[in-house]
């Protein structure tokens, strides 16, 4: 399941994942949180790096024993948090400036092809699920 | 009738005890570059929130005034709809990156899916857009590759393709080093040069002294001045009221205690201050 999850993201364009989603009825909220999620995580991440690096030289011990370090996740929480929950009200406020909540009907940069073969590859993939599943009842 | 009118404007955030605006009376002509100065905590911000529609759209608490832009009063609009005619920019460029897309051209065309724009007509809009601000090479780049000058420059055009008629920038240039700043500035100059409305938060007063058709200094939620860039930049209040003035006005401040500056007017900018100094 996770590994056919990360062949999905790793062989579809995020942004034409995004698109074709909505364009299936997927509310654009949704479709939003999934792919922002998908991008902004990596840039969080590298901002705990940056307060780790700069909370260790100010004296915090981030590699000693467990109860240590537990306690010196806690210096850390309140920065990526707090600048989190900013960061959130100023995005949400850039994106309705660019219409994201408005009402009409969405249009996509990109076109998205469904073609024949796709929609019979769908079809078979979809079978071969169910095969599987029963088959993994049936056997146990 | 002026091209954005603010009339009584006052408005106080949820669950704070002063306002954060107070009486605000402003009239703004298309064209104008008008800068907004103050001290942290003046209400720059929030009148900037106010001519976008987030006060009191998305911001809620006590709203009392009027506010119109092109004639359509803010109070009587959807946000969705004010939008598309004010359009809003501010510090961290960052955070003005949807985060759904992967490049600067998809990012630029965000805006546009969401209204809706046909995709013939969107292609053309974005690179149009682009080239306005000088970031059609950088079409393919991810936005998060790009350095700081360069991504405020990306919020700026995907707001610009929205074709609005107020563009409204919140310390646009303030994350930036001397060379963002430079490129974020020659940006905003053009669009004036082509008759964009401007209303900007700027805290380099050389800057301003050199763009802004008009300065607006706020303090405590009022307008403590309002006028042209050299009276209100080298006014005795303005310095009285705390706000860091240019260090050329105040060096001259002083010399012209002591003699040493013969003019009337004092400078702001470095230029100013030499010619000045120079002349007998
Ligand atoms: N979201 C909010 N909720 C409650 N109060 C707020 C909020 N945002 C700002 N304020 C308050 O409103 C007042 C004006 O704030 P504002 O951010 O407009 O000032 P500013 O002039 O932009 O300051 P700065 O120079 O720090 O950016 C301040 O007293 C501030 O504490
Ligand atoms: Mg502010």
């Amino acid at each position: 399941m996770v590994s056919s999850f990360a062949i999905l993201l790793l062989t579809t364009h995020p942004s034409e994942l995004m698109s074709d989603l909505t364009r299936r009825g997927l509310p654009a909220q949704f479709a939003y949180v999934i792919i922002s999620t998908l991008q902004i995580l990596p840039q969080m991440q590298a901002k705990a790096q940056t307060i780790i690096a700069a909370q260790r030289s100010r004296g915090l011990d981030t590699e000693s024993t467990f109860i240590k370090r537990v306690s010196s996740v806690v210096p850390l929480v309140g920065p990526l948090v707090f600048g989190s929950l900013v960061e959130v009200e100023e995005r949400a406020i850039a994106i309705e400036a660019r219409g994201f909540t408005s009402q009409k009907q969405k249009t996509s940069l990109h076109e998205i092809s469904d073609r024949t073969i796709d929609k019979i590859l769908r079809w078979i993939f979809t079978l071969f699920v169910i095969f599987s599943i029963t088959l993994n009842i049936w056997l146990s | 009738m002026a091209f954005v009118n603010i009339k009584n404007l006052n408005y106080q955030y949820p669950l704070t005890k002063t306002p954060a605006l107070r009486d605000i009376n402003l009239q703004i002509n298309q064209g104008e570059f008008i800068s907004i100065i103050g001290a942290n905590g003046a209400g720059k911000s929030t009148l900037c929130y106010a001519l976008a529609g987030f006060v009191p759209h998305f911001f809620k608490g006590e709203f009392s005034g009027t506010i119109e832009v092109a004639g359509v009063e803010s109070n009587k609009s959807t946000l969705e709809e004010w939008v598309l005619n004010v359009g809003l920019a501010f510090q961290n460029p960052f955070n003005q990156i949807s985060g759904a897309k992967y490049s600067v051209f998809e990012e630029i065309a965000f805006g546009l899916e969401n209204i809706g724009v046909p995709r013939e007509q969107m292609k053309s809009r974005v690179e149009e857009a682009m080239q306005l601000t000088g970031i059609s090479h950088l079409a393919d780049r991810s936005p998060y590759s790009l350095s700081g000058g360069q991504q405020q420059r990306l919020a700026l055009t995907s707001i610009l393709v929205m074709q609005p008629k107020l563009l409204v920038l919140d310390e646009p240039t303030s994350q930036m080093d001397p060379i963002g700043t430079r490129e974020v500035f020659g940006v905003i100059h053009k669009l004036t040069q082509n008759g964009m409305t401007v209303v900007m938060v700027e805290h380099k007063v050389e800057w301003i002294a050199n763009f802004a058709t008009r300065v607006v200094a706020l303090k405590d939620g009022s307008v403590l001045l309002e006028g042209k860039p050299n009276e209100v930049l080298t006014s005795d209040a303005l310095m009285e009221s705390g706000f860091g003035v240019s260090r050329y006005t105040s060096t001259a401040r002083e010399a012209k205690k002591q003699g040493l500056w013969k003019k009337e007017k004092l400078p702001v900018t470095l230029s100013e201050a030499a010619e000045g100094f120079n002349s007998k």
